[in-house]
């Protein structure tokens, strides 16, 4: 079941309909023509349904794919947990996150996985995280940044993220820390290139129970243009590229190293498809990428990175590596 | 002579200030060897089957 055919919603469907394996899929959304829309593109397999925050789930459902706005997906979370059924959302809003965190224990009474953050980042920035920690022996440090959104309602998150106080993990410590001027500057994969990035919180607490030895853990994202300039821009912002820079930093022996991984592309279409595939591995269609436990988790703690990176890769995306020459 | 003996004193003194500084920078130098987060260079796409 899909619930949210916003821009990362449609993309997410598509990739569920392109997954062998997955034989219907229940769309819902609560603007029906969109909904009708996505269940045009996918043809038979694929059947509109109404839902809303106060039914339960409809009988039959493997797993959710949640696509909703940050924040509207905890109900939806809830009526999963309360079916029994596992659950993978997109959601980034850093207070929903930490709020499904804090369901863990009632995701484990019920033997239910809940993937949280599974969009660009958090989300594919989670993967190629757990991808360069296969590299190190141990992990030091991890700094992830992000470019692009996904849609309106991304945008909207997006721009609340920048207004909040961001965490980041100080110390083996999950920390909020003051709003003061934390504008680094981020080389992306092109053509994204060089952002200006500040911090954040979402997804840090993802990464800290999926890396509890890091001693440090922060997140950046560029923030979004001014409403003031947006007669110039264009209509969709999900169609604008996007990107994940992350840089993990552990050592090899007594030799300590950084590993850098990033993606680009078109922000929605990205987000799409680690949402779909997520989903894909909480049904078991595509065995070989992971299997999640019950519990509320991150992608880091459940996928086999290189099979989930193999997987996204058929489907358009792909990961980079930077190679580099440090200069002091 | 009270001259020569207060000059005496304060290069005694700037010598000790500049050795602890020698100290110190070797200190730091040598603890934070080996750390430096790559800044020139360029991005290779992954491909399969170990996308390293």
């Amino acid at each position: 079941m899909l619930v949210g055919v916003g821009a990362l919603g449609a993309r997410a469907g598509r990739q569920l309909g392109a997954t062998p394996g997955v034989d219907r899929i229940l769309v819902a959304d609560r603007r029906a023509d969109r909904a009708e829309a996505l269940r045009k593109f996918l043809g038979a397999k694929a059947e509109t349904v109404e839902w809303s925050a106060r039914r339960p789930l409809p009988p039959g459902v493997d797993a959710v794919a949640c696509a909703l706005p940050a924040g509207d997906d905890v109900p939806l979370v809830i009526a999963a947990l309360e079916s029994g059924v596992p659950i993978a959302t997109s959601g980034d809003n850093q207070e929903s996150i930490a709020t499904l965190l804090r369901l863990n224990d009632e995701a484990l009474a019920s033997g239910v996985a809940v993937l949280a953050g599974c969009g660009l980042a958090p989300g594919l920035s989670d993967v190629l995280a757990a991808h360069a920690a296969t590299l190190l022996d141990s992990v030091d440090e991890i700094h992830v940044a992000r470019a692009g959104v996904a849609g309106p309602d991304s945008e909207a998150s997006m721009r609340r993220l920048h207004s909040e106080r961001p965490t980041e993990v100080i110390g083996g410590v999950m920390s909020e820390v003051r709003r003061r001027s934390t504008h680094e500057l981020i080389w992306f994969p092109e053509p994204v290139g060089d952002k200006e990035c500040e911090l954040i919180g979402a997804g840090v607490g993802l990464l800290h129970k999926s890396f509890p030895s890091a001693d440090r853990i922060t997140m950046r994202a560029v923030e979004p243009e001014s409403r003031s300039t947006g007669w110039f821009r264009r209509n969709d912002p999900g169609g604008n590229w996007g990107a994940t820079r992350v840089e993990v930093w552990g050592r090899i022996g007594i030799a300590r190293v950084p590993v850098i991984y990033g993606a680009v592309g078109r922000t929605a279409t990205m987000g799409g498809a680690v949402l779909g595939v997520a989903t894909a591995l909480l049904v078991g269609a595509v065995p070989e990428i992971g299997a999640a436990q019950p519990g509320v988790s991150g992608l880091a703690s459940c996928v086999v990175p290189e099979a989930f990176l193999a997987e996204l890769e058929r489907r358009g995306v792909s990961a980079a590596k930077f190679e580099g020459v440090p200069v002091a | 002579m009270l001259k020569g003996m207060r000059a005496s004193r304060a290069f005694r003194r700037s010598l000790i200030v500049v050795v602890v500084a020698a100290i110190a920078g070797a200190l730091v130098r040598v603890q934070g060897k080996g750390s430096v987060a790559p800044t020139i260079g360029g991005w290779r796409q992954l491909s399969g089957p170990n996308f390293r």
